[in-house]
């Protein structure tokens, strides 16, 4: 059997208009990258839920916190215990 | 009067003498100091003098519109407005947006600059070229909203716009703001006091003229063109869909939200303070833009249980809910709502009353204060209650110790002693913005040079964080490798600051929202020098622009040579350059002072200025065309 | 023939002012809000914004009180505009519109007032929150809504107007004033 890596998705203002986080432990290959793991995401979400239609560009991915921009962009790889959060990018302030 | 874009007209105003005048900026003067901000730093350089009291009659009151103001260039309705700040005793320059500008160059008025002092509360009424100095008595005391509905029915015309100081500006608090076209606050410095030390109560304006442009038809197209490109950026739309206060959730799950004085880095609940939830629990119920913008950032709010107060009003912003909601330990939406309420009726800078009140908390919370020195005030992180009554207090200054917190951090830390400087969050007596200087190392270095205290509104670097496409090109265009896209590190900050410094200053000077050209990047130097040049009708290019932007920054500096600002007053807050990031993905990062030493010298060689002192070179002030000017301040 | 006019959706104007911009624009080759045929009163107390423009009423009262029958319905769109050159600025129009659609700037001796700029209206592009569009039913934009009394000046006409719809919206939303 593959190996696993236990990680936990939290999601912001993706599902269904609702902003409230979602957090959602799940496991996934290990070395799933975070590409990967958005693709499998968008496969399961309903149609009505940002996640399924957002741009990627538009969306802001962190990794234990850390934006992907300063990891391996989307082919950062997931470890254990990794926490990866997706919201919608923001500007200004 | 439908008049051409240049030459600019300045409306002079002695509250002493009760006189106006108007004066020419001529067309060279704009190709140089571009307009707005340039050409308001080059007056007030020329008619405030070093060593003055910013509280008495000789400091001026400038406003600046943007050189484009009042065209279809998208989102060039901002203004700024100058003077010499009572809180920091040095240069200040404030931001804002609504309609004022845009009415004021309608009115046939590119500048206003006010000196003097008014023998009895005065307000300024500029109808076109028509302007009067009328008595305000009966609308001293009254809080803006009242005085704006006052005025509106004493001149007739609810089209009117206005700039009215609260009690809090008549009180001459250090933070205490100008509230124009309703809501907008040009808030921070203390500019209100000044204001108020003029015994100006409000300015109104009606406007019925007409601006036309060289070359209308391309300036138009290129204009839209523009408008349309910003729309399709993220960013914009993130700032329509949940206005400032959108960025709340990424900020907490970053570990860059300031909380409890700045002591935490995330805060449980905070998503509460953000505009998502504004807008899907249904306190927002109208989104509101400045003139000429597209991107409609402002949001107006009510109240729905009234647990704090009523409010139907405009905003809160981000860094409103971040000063007096996380930094004050509360995650509560209605008492957002009201602090925001009673700083826009008060007259009161949002960050510096959360910041103050913050500190104040800790200071109470560490037990250097007790409830007999705060007259009573039970200053806990986490009180709603304790913050409005706070917030009153100062405005009116009541009680000993609220007149204390009304002088804002720096001189309330210095009074009570005992170290309280060490969580005092402010650097050169100005209040810093809630951004964590000591994980992203260009707004470290923007915030310490910045000449009127630690914000990010004078530069502000988002670009370092490298988060999209269009922000990793500038940096790579300034840096000349992407891989510089990266807030953390320390190489490239002096080139990255120059560059938003220039573009920052660029973007004031013609009137540009900086969300356009700094947050997004759909207006850049090429567009914005193309716009002049089809405005003007003569050749501007991208490196005037740039260097008009440089000049303004210069000239800044100049000015607070003069007032005996050295090297050393470039620096942050105590809590940044000695507490590390407590938590999260930043932790243990800090900007100290060895580290800010790096990066000042990198960014004072850059600029020509002495390493020892930050004074401007003579030879540098020659190579910039300001050597008459401000060589008074040279090294 | 249903005449056209401008749709307007309230709830979704900002009041930016693009379109008067890009009226006086097209109309005038220069930016002025004074001369543009749209104007945006700001409600502030409820947050809403009123865009104020000809609606081409069926029943157009400005036609009748012109004593220079200046004022005509024709085109396509059966839109009602004004002639310039039999206009003589008497002001009867400006008083008759009972949404005060219609003004005389400061220095222009004639009046104006939207005729959908010949069917391809400026603003209506400029507005990037689609709080404009064109072709829908005449005299539905501010309607249901009691006309404003005879003997307002035109800034109190155009409040009232602006007033009513803003307390109209706030009603629907359940916000008090």
């Amino acid at each position: 059997m593959q190996p696993t890596v236990n990680i936990t998705v939290r999601l912001f203002g993706l599902r269904g208009g609702d902003s409230r986080l979602t957090r959602l432990p799940t496991c996934a290959p290990a070395g799933f990258t975070v590409s990967a793991l958005l693709a499998q995401l968008r496969s399961q979400a309903a149609p009505t839920d940002r996640l399924a239609s957002a741009d990627p560009d538009a969306l802001l991915v962190l990794v234990n916190g850390r934006p992907v921009q300063y990891l391996q962009g989307w082919e950062t790889r997931l470890g254990e215990q990794d926490e990866i959060t997706f919201l919608l990018k923001t500007a200004g302030g | 009067m439908i008049r051409p874009i240049a030459p600019q007209r300045i409306l002079n105003v002695d509250l002493t003498r009760g006189e106006t005048w108007a004066e020419v900026v001529p067309q060279e003067e704009i190709v140089k100091h571009l307009g707005g901000r340039g050409i308001a730093a080059k007056l007030l350089y020329q008619r405030v003098p070093g060593g003055i009291d910013p509280l008495g009659p000789e400091n001026a009151l400038i406003i600046g519109t943007g050189a484009l103001t009042g065209t279809n260039a998208p989102s060039s309705g901002r203004t700024s407005m100058l003077c010499k700040s009572p809180a920091t005793g040095l240069y200040l320059k404030v931001s804002v947006g609504g309609h004022l500008g845009a009415e004021l160059r309608f009115a046939g008025w590119d500048h206003v600059v006010i000196t003097g002092r008014s023998s009895e509360p005065a307000y300024l009424w500029i109808r076109d070229d028509q302007v009067e100095i009328r008595p305000a008595g009966p609308l001293w005391g009254q809080g803006t909203r009242a005085v704006d509905a006052r005025l509106k029915e004493e001149l007739g015309d609810r089209a009117v716009q206005t700039a009215i100081i609260g009690p809090a500006g008549e009180n001459r608090v250090l933070f205490s703001a100008i509230l124009c076209s309703r809501y907008n606050g040009a808030s921070r410095g203390g500019i209100g006091a000044v204001m108020g030390s003029k015994n100006l109560k409000a300015i109104a304006v009606r406007g019925e003229g007409g601006l036309r442009v060289a070359q209308g038809e391309p300036f138009y197209r290129l204009a839209d063109h523009m408008r349309h490109e910003l729309a399709k950026d993220p960013g914009t739309e993130s700032l329509y869909d949940w206005g400032t206060a959108g960025s709340i959730p990424g900020l907490n799950e970053m570990g860059m939200l300031a909380a409890r004085n700045f002591s935490q880095v995330t805060l449980e609940g905070a998503e509460l303070l953000s505009g998502q939830h504004l807008q899907e629990h249904e306190y927002l119920i109208g989104r509101e833009s400045c003139f000429s913008c597209s991107t409609a950032c402002h949001r107006f709010v009510r109240s729905l249980d009234h647990r704090w107060g009523k409010v139907l009003d405009s905003g809160p912003e981000l860094e409103t809910v971040l000063a007096l909601g996380s930094e004050c330990g509360i995650v509560d939406t209605e008492s957002a709502l009201v602090a925001n309420r009673l700083c826009n009726e008060l007259g009161m800078d949002t960050i510096s009353a959360g910041h103050v009140i913050s500190w104040a908390m800790e200071t109470f919370e560490r037990g250097l204060i007790d409830a007999v020195v705060t007259d009573g005030l039970e200053l806990r992180f986490g009180s709603p209650q304790v913050v409005h009554e706070a917030l009153e207090r100062i405005a009116y200054r009541r009680g000993d110790f609220a007149n204390l917190l009304a002088q804002g951090t720096r001189r309330a830390a210095a009074a009570v002693g005992q170290d309280s400087h060490r969580w005092a969050i402010e650097a050169k007596g100005l209040e810093q913005s809630a951004v964590d200087t000591r994980m992203a190392k260009a707004y470290a270095l923007a915030f310490a040079v910045n000449p009127r205290g630690p914000d990010h509104l004078m530069t502000e670097t988002f670009a370092e964080f490298g988060l999209s496409k269009e922000a990793r090109e500038v940096i790579r265009k300034i840096t000349g490798d992407e891989k510089y896209a990266d807030p953390h590190l320390t190489d490239k900050r002096a080139e990255i600051v120059r560059w938003h410094e220039d573009v920052y200053g660029a973007s004031e000077a013609l009137g540009f929202c900086v969300f356009t050209s700094t947050a997004a990047f759909a207006v850049n130097p090429e567009n914005m020098a193309q716009l002049m040049s089809y405005a003007l009708g003569t050749p501007f290019d991208e490196e005037q622009l740039m260097l008009g932007g440089r000049r303004m920054v210069t000239v800044e500096r100049c000015f607070n040579v003069r007032e005996g600002a050295r090297r050393t007053d470039d620096r942050l807050p105590w809590r940044m350059m000695n507490e590390r990031v407590p938590a999260g993905p930043n932790q243990g990062m800090i900007t100290d002072q060895p580290m800010l030493d790096g990066l000042l010298d990198q960014y004072y060689g850059m600029h020509g200025w002495d390493s020892a002192t930050a004074i401007p070179r003579a030879e540098t002030l020659e190579s910039l065309g300001l050597l008459e000017l401000c060589g008074d301040a040279a090294a | 023939m249903e005449p056209a006019s401008l749709t307007l959706e309230f709830a979704r104007c900002t009041a930016c002012m693009a379109c008067e911009l890009a009226c006086s624009f097209y109309k005038e080759g220069f930016f002025a809000p004074a001369f543009s045929r749209i104007k945006v009163v700001q409600v502030y107390e409820l947050g809403v914004n009123v865009p104020i423009v000809c609606v081409n009423c069926r029943e157009a009262p400005c036609i009748p009180s012109c004593p220079s029958e200046a004022i005509v319905r024709d085109g396509p769109l059966g839109t009602v505009r004004i002639v310039a050159e039999l206009c003589s600025a008497c002001g009867e129009c400006v008083e008759a519109c009972p949404y005060g659609a219609v003004h005389i700037p400061a220095g222009r001796e004639v009046a104006l007032m939207c005729d959908l700029c010949g069917g391809q209206p400026a603003c209506v592009p400029a507005c990037l929150y689609g709080a404009l569009s064109c072709a829908g039913q005449a005299d539905a934009a501010y309607a249901p809504l009691e006309l404003a009394p005879g003997g307002l000046d035109l800034p109190e006409k155009r409040w009232q107007v602006a007033g009513a719809v803003a307390a109209r919206l706030g009603e629907a939303r359940e916000v008090e004033a």
